[in-house]
């Protein structure tokens, strides 16, 4: 149970009926949480892809004589200090939030998954070296190191993908090695080892394949903490700088009109919420369809 | 730099919250030379030729009659920033400068807005004829806030601390220039021989006859010999003392709770009279919305507020308002030793100049409530030339410039020479991003391009305004927190630079000259005449591209009753004559 | 149990002498230097430069400096590069606020977490229960600086119920607990209420896991009343392991703090660590990241020492 919680993802699945028995696109679709998440996330990636098409005004043109108007049909969410339509970069701000997590989870997910499954597969002291450094990065608060690592060596969005990928490394490579272990037991495995396969294609062919849908849980219920992580440090100033607008400037931004024009502040952080609820959801929902009984926590 | 460090001394954000909280730019600059207070201001000042040598100034007599208490006692909740630390001699911090005016007295002070030398704890000041000897006769009366007695020896005390062989700060030039420092600092001397006092009396004698002397030695924030004797020059700063200071000035620190307020209350004793407040509790905000709020119900008595906020509270009837003057400019800086960009052309630097539009800006950004800035000095301070050349919104004429350099515009309105498009990166911070935001378009225009921006927190700024290390980046200055001669020479003086840092590459051997002989003049005329040729050189070569100085915006509640102040360093240096009713 | 809490005691140094290379490594290798940050650019002068980065420590090689740095961290002698004051002083003065804050947000998410929890669990697969899901994920999907500014806009701005800043009214010292109650609703909500999400969804499922288990049954079997089996065994069984979660959940909390002390101006150690960031005063930042470090770890201990407390079953072994 510890082992879970610390791992630091969402919560223990309920205990649904069985479905084991349908095939895996049968179980997804009935599944309603992982529906409405991937309604929700796909409508995202749309907005994300043809942001040029949807958004009415170019995100980054400013009207100065237009400042912080209040929603009106011109600009439906209103517009910001510098008369930027707020919808059209809320639209646009799709793109760095959806980039900047999916890109830092597929970082974290390689490497945690390398770390996890050397560690799980070669055990012993490669083990106990691997896991301690993995135990080094647990304790020190993520946040506090991120605001200190980009504040220094700067915000490129490059730097922040892989910044934000590694600081959640060890979490992914906890869940990963356990998961090794777990397997390692298996007559799959010593079947292969016996008839003399490397200890490279044991992992890749064989133990590689069986993580599979532990890695795509654990990668989908990150997505969300990945997304606000890169929304926390730009509130901070330090996320993917302009001209691309990310949500978390945008609520920064408003900070300072929370009184007189409170729409500034209000859709951008609406729209971060709405989004990591729907990967939260479908993650929580690929876990129970995956695997109902084991409980693991992201 | 020196502008921006008010708030990235104490914390990156802070650099943007300052900003907010003191009106959209009231930062000035890390470090007032000097900044004492006493209720006198109106009647003390003499004039020009207070500072320079042979003259002699009289304080007017007693502060308290110039600003008979109407209404004494009473609280003013205020809203500051965090300091580094309380002792005048280690704080690197703007709102330090502040602060230090309400609590703490020099032999000297500059008066405000036009920086001149006006008498603080000591009544009188007289300079020989040949400008080597000064004669300062301290106030007879004066206490230390702790009851304890203020003597010329505490003058002496303060004044070898920047010379003391432990002081691990090396003697600026005008210390240096006192007689016997350099011998103390060598450990030749047990003391300086050149400062003497007797009784009320301080005499100290130079070298050579300075124009600064005053306005960086005399200005000094004096500190108590009776608690600092027997603390080693080098611990200064890690002394109890640097967190609950004891000095001369009208209202005593009495706690520094961290990261939450710092209380003060009136020091009765005070020579020049007790001030009308009992007590002022200074409120310590990180985020810009939170003094807002505080404003608004009440909770706190004055602070500063953004241009877009100040229009619901000048219509309010519960606050009153004041338009103070842009202490801080912002300009546009080039590295000018780049060897891609024509930024060492300096057509083209008053090509960009031409390129803004300043009303525009103003209007958009601020509400009107910003000047346009064609100069480094302020216009109220005494060195300022009028009369140098200002290079005022003309996109027409920035065309011409650029086409006469060979930039040609090229097919996507973007100019080209020999391959090498016009397009170039900008450094900014949080705060300066919006608004460069707002000049790219007029950049764009004239054929320009600057859509590459990198946005760094303020240290990574700092670290970066350097020759070599950007290209484009927006700077301030604030005006008013040391001599304005200095603001001259930290962008002008070529040596200067070199010893601090250059961001620009700027070297104008007529202008380093001129420097030189400015220092050495003898009467403020020819002073005056030096610096305004210096301006008419650096302004005519367009060192950077000034932009506006956005006004200070004043909100208090209608209960207090403040100075009438022209900029907001008065506002706190009047601290005394607030009334709350 | 004695000798176990001692070995993870133990094992604890070398985790912590990684902490601190490791924030060590991180900031000797930055390309800014703190010396120019710091310095007065107004007295400024080649030699005072030099002699400032002598002073910090600047200039010798990078083993020696963390040495130097460790050996006065521990001594407590470390000083902050911007304020000359020892770190410890400066983290002594925001530690209660922390604490006192880190402690109300655990007791909200915990009552209110618990609370959800258990009604979900009662009826299971209902309108309720579906409501309570949707609650804790919006919890953990909330961002902490748009929730805070959200709520000062509402109870600060508008209907002006809470003040939106600062952590006791102006004038007041101490810790007067009527005096600070407005102040740190909104703080600890917004701090509370991850923790409420995970705790809700805990407490669920463990709760519908005893439900099933065999005692209940049995105790079902028997005919106890639906009341007194829900309360005596399934609530009982489950709730215990909830307390050890708390623990896990120390870096969400230190995380949520530096957004929540910075946004409602609380003088606590996350916005020291904001502070010292973004003013590139590394010993502050060092020894925060340190500090937080042996909380993280102690909380880690505790969590297990107290699952096995509640869960006999298991062996420290």
């Amino acid at each position: 149970m510890a082992e879970r919680v610390r791992s630091g993802g969402a919560p223990v699945a309920s205990l649904e009926t069985v479905t084991r028995r349908r095939p895996l696109w049968r179980r997804l679709l009935g599944n309603q949480r992982v529906v409405a998440g991937a309604a929700v996330l796909l409508a995202t990636l749309a907005a994300a892809l043809f942001a040029g098409s949807l958004a009415p005004y170019d995100p980054n043109a400013q009207t100065l004589a237009d400042r912080l108007l209040g929603p009106t049909a011109a600009h439906p969410l209103g517009s910001d200090q510098l008369g930027r339509d707020v919808l059209s970069r809320v639209i646009w701000g799709t793109r760095v939030s959806l980039g900047v997590g999916f890109s830092s989870v597929a970082i974290t997910i390689v490497i945690g998954t390398g770390i996890g499954v050397a560690a799980g597969y070669a055990g012993g002291w490669v083990d106990g070296l691997l896991m301690r450094f993995v135990d080094v990065f647990l304790s020190i608060p993520v946040f506090m190191l991120l605001l200190t690592v980009v504040a220094i060596y700067g915000s490129n969005v490059n730097l922040l993908i892989a910044f934000i990928g590694i600081s959640a490394f060890p979490g992914a490579a906890r869940i990963v090695r356990a998961d090794v272990l777990s397997l390692m037991p298996r007559e799959f495995i010593a079947a292969a080892r016996v008839i003399g396969a490397t200890p490279a294609r044991v992992m890749v062919r064989h133990l590689l394949p069986n993580l599979v849908p532990i890695i795509v849980v654990s990668a989908t219920l990150r997505v969300g903490a990945a997304i606000l992580t890169e929304a926390g440090l730009s509130y901070f100033g330090l996320g993917v700088p302009p001209p691309a607008p990310t949500w978390g400037g945008m609520v920064a931004d408003g900070r300072a009109f929370l009184d007189v024009a409170w729409w500034v502040s209000t859709f951008p952080g609406l729209a971060l919420l709405v989004v990591v609820i729907a990967t939260n959801l479908v993650g929580d929902g690929l876990r129970d369809v995956f695997d109902p009984r084991r409980q693991h926590l992201s | 730099m020196r502008s921006m460090k008010l708030a990235g001394g104490s914390d990156g954000l802070t650099r943007r919250q300052l900003l907010a909280l003191a009106g959209g730019a009231a930062a000035l600059s890390a470090l007032a030379a000097c900044t004492p207070s006493t209720p006198t201001t109106a009647t003390a000042a003499p004039s020009a030729a207070a500072a320079s040598p042979a003259t002699t100034a009289t304080a007017a007599p007693s502060a308290a009659a110039a600003s008979p208490a109407k209404k004494p006692g009473g609280q003013a909740v205020i809203s500051l920033g965090e300091p580094d630390t309380l002792l005048s001699t280690a704080s690197r911090a703007l709102v330090f400068s502040y602060i230090r005016s309400f609590i703490s007295n020099g032999m000297v002070r500059l008066k405000y807005p036009d920086m001149i030398v006006v008498p603080d704890l000591a009544d009188t000041f007289t300079a020989s004829p040949d400008g080597k000897t000064y004669t300062f006769n301290l106030h007879p009366k004066v206490k230390w806030q702790d009851g304890g007695a203020f003597s010329s020896e505490d003058a002496k005390f303060t004044l070898e601390f920047f010379c003391h062989p432990q002081n691990p700060a090396p003697m600026t030039t005008d210390f240096a220039n006192i007689v016997g420092a350099k011998e103390f600092k060598d450990k030749l001397a047990g003391d300086v021989t050149g400062i003497k006092i007797s009784g009320d009396k301080v005499e100290i004698s130079l070298l050579a006859a300075s124009p600064t002397f005053l306005t960086s030695v005399a200005v000094t924030t004096l500190l108590p010999k009776h608690i600092l004797k027997d603390v080693a020059p080098a611990d200064f700063a890690k002394h109890a003392f640097a967190r609950k200071p004891v000095y001369t000035g009208p209202f005593k620190v009495d706690e520094w709770k961290a990261g939450e307020s710092i209380t003060y209350s009136a020091f009765a004793d005070h020579f020049r009279g007790r001030p009308n407040l009992d007590k002022i509790v200074q409120r310590i905000y990180p985020d810009p919305s939170a003094p807002l709020a505080d404003l608004r119900t009440g909770v706190l008595q004055q602070g500063f507020v953004t241009a877009d906020q100040y229009a619901e509270f000048k219509s309010n009837a519960n606050f009153a308002t004041q338009e103070l003057a842009g202490t801080l400019g912002w300009f546009l800086s080039w590295d000018m030793t780049n060897k891609t960009f024509p930024f060492g052309e300096k057509d083209f630097r008053i090509a960009m100049s031409h390129a803004v539009d300043r009303a525009t800006l103003a209007s958009a950004l601020f509400k009107g409530l910003a000047e346009p800035s064609y100069s480094l000095a302020s216009p109220l301070s005494w060195v300022a030339n009028a009369n140098a050349p200002k290079y005022a919104y003309d996109p027409a004429r920035s065309r011409q410039l650029l086409d006469g350099l060979g930039w040609k515009v090229g097919p996507d309105g973007i100019r080209v020479k020999n391959g090498q498009r016009l397009e170039f990166a900008t450094v900014l911070t949080t705060t300066t991003r919006d608004w460069f935001l707002a000049i790219q378009p007029m950049l764009q225009a004239i054929g320009v391009g600057t859509s590459k921006v990198d946005v760094v927190d303020f240290g990574t700024w700092v670290s970066r305004l350097a020759v070599g290390k950007y290209e484009q980046t927006m700077n301030g200055w604030g005006n008013f927190a040391i001599d304005p001669r200095a603001d001259l020479a930290s962008h002008f003086h070529s040596p200067t630079k070199a010893a601090r840092g250059d961001a620009t590459g700027y070297k104008n051997e007529q202008v380093d000259q001129l420097f030189l002989q400015a220092a050495k003049a003898a009467t403020r005329d020819e002073e005056k005449r030096l610096y305004d040729q210096i301006q008419n050189i650096a302004d005519g070569d367009c060192v950077y591209g000034y932009l506006f100085r956005p006004k200070v915006l004043n909100v208090n509640a209608k209960n207090v009753r403040l100075p009438q102040a022209k900029i907001q360093a008065e506002v706190y240096d009047g601290m005394p004559t607030w009334e709350v009713g | 149990m004695g000798r176990y809490i001692v070995r993870r005691l133990l094992q604890m140094i070398p985790l912590l002498i990684g902490v601190s290379v490791l924030s060590y490594a991180i900031i000797i290798l930055a390309p800014g230097d703190p010396a120019k940050l710091l310095a007065d650019p107004e007295k400024m002068t080649a030699e005072s430069y030099v002699a400032m980065r002598a002073e910090l420590g600047l200039d010798d090689p990078g083993p020696v400096r963390y040495a130097k740095t460790m050996s006065s961290l521990i001594t407590g002698e470390l000083r902050s590069f911007r304020t000359q004051q020892r770190v410890v002083d400066a983290i002594g003065e925001r530690l209660p606020t922390s604490l006192a804050l880190g402690a109300l947000a655990i007791l909200f998410g915990l009552t209110l977490g618990m609370l959800i929890g258990i009604v979900q669990a009662l009826r299971p697969y209902s309108r309720v229960d579906d409501v309570g899901t949707m609650l804790s994920l919006t919890g953990f999907s909330i961002p902490h600086f748009w929730f805070a500014l959200m709520l000062v806009m509402l109870f600060s701005v508008r209907l002006r119920w809470l003040p939106s800043s600062g952590i006791r009214p102006i004038g007041a010292s101490g810790w007067n607990p009527l005096e600070m109650a407005p102040y740190v609703v909104l703080p600890t909500i917004v701090l509370g209420t991850g923790l409420l999400a995970y705790v809700a969804r805990f407490v669920r499922s463990s709760m519908l896991e005893a439900l099933e288990q065999d005692y209940t049954r049995t105790a079902r079997s028997k005919g106890l009343r639906e009341r007194v089996v829900v309360v005596r065994h399934a609530l009982r069984n489950s709730l215990l392991p909830v307390i050890t979660i708390v623990g896990f959940l120390l870096p969400l909390l230190i995380g949520g703090a530096v957004v929540v002390e910075y946004v409602f101006a609380l003088p606590g150690m996350g916005r020291l660590a904001v502070d010292a960031v973004f003013a590139r005063d590394y010993p502050v930042i060092l020894t925060i990241t340190i500090f937080s470090a042996i909380a993280v770890m102690i909380g880690n201990l505790a969590a297990d020492v107290l699952y096995g407390v509640a869960d006999p079953r298991i062996r420290y072994g």
